[in-house]
């Protein structure tokens, strides 16, 4: 090594960062979950947005459909409600939204 | 981390895992906060960017080819953004301006040492600083360099010998490897 290496050796060694920064991975860490929290959210929302969309516009099918399926029940939209709720939860779980949620389905 | 450790952890993040990519984090943090570091001349505007850079390589783990040198990727992830940056915002570059004028007042434990970096590198070109902060503090390869920067190859060895120059002759030495 010759001293103009040794020179710039010790200027590099003057600018390092640690070899090793906890701190530095746990900001980098939080930063990816917020970012993929946020996308998440942002699906599920547009996800809530079009099956409600969806229901509205095919309401008077699916109001018919419910009260032949539910029988004597009072309320067949409530019934039909819950089943697009949950499927729509079960869709964003296999989706991966469960997961970013911490509820610990897929890991 | 091995070679084959890193493939196996980089499979992994690929398919969703944080605690793996943490783990790559962890592993090039230093070399892509290095290249930050002397390329803005301010630690955390540096780390500010690195971040940004990783939280970038996350979301395009999928898109990173197996067989590629994930330090490099990261590294030509890291050079993009800050292009942007000085691309994008005008009132940036004029802060970082200052920034190597105010860099002798940056807390470090070396102060001197730290000055010195600031000040000499600032004094280069910045494709230049980049060349020179890749291939002589980073220790890439001039073509792995010339990958990352997104330059021929003899622009690139251009730019690290006459950066290397002209940093000896700023530091007060001739370069004697000539």
């Amino acid at each position: 090594m010759t001293q103009s290496d040794t020179l710039l050796d010790r200027l590099w060694a003057s600018d390092a960062p640690p070899a090793r920064d906890p701190a530095f991975v746990i900001a980098v860490m939080e930063r990816t979950a917020r970012a993929s929290a946020a996308r998440e959210w942002l699906n599920l929302g547009l996800a809530t947005l079009a099956g409600g969309a969806l229901a509205w516009a095919g309401a008077p099918i699916l109001s018919d459909v419910a009260s032949r399926a539910t029988g004597g029940l009072d309320s067949p939209q409530l019934v039909m409600a819950s089943v697009i709720v949950a499927s729509l939860a079960g869709l964003y779980a296999l989706a991966g939204g469960a997961r970013e949620l911490g509820f610990g389905l897929r890991d | 981390m091995t070679s084959d450790a890193e493939a196996a952890a980089i499979g992994r993040a690929r398919k969703g895992s944080s605690e793996d990519f943490a783990r790559l984090v962890g592993e090039h943090q230093q070399a892509v906060r290095g290249f930050l570091r002397r390329l803005l001349g301010n630690h955390a505007d540096a780390d500010d960017l690195a971040q940004e850079a990783f939280l970038a390589a996350w979301r395009k783990m999928a898109e990173f080819r197996g067989g590629e040198d994930f330090r490099a990727w990261i590294m030509g992830i890291a050079w993009r953004k800050w292009l942007t940056g000085r691309r994008g915002e005008t009132r940036r570059r004029a802060r970082e301006t200052e920034t190597w004028r105010d860099a002798p007042t940056q807390t470090t434990d070396r102060p001197d040492d730290r000055l010195d970096a600031a000040a000499l590198l600032g004094e280069l070109p910045d494709d230049q600083r980049a060349a020179v902060a890749l291939c002589l503090a980073g220790g890439f390869s001039h073509g792995e360099a010339a990958g990352i920067l997104g330059l021929p190859l003899g622009t690139v060895k251009s730019h690290v010998a006459r950066g290397r120059a002209r940093l000896l002759e700023l530091m007060g030495g001739a370069d004697d490897a000539i």
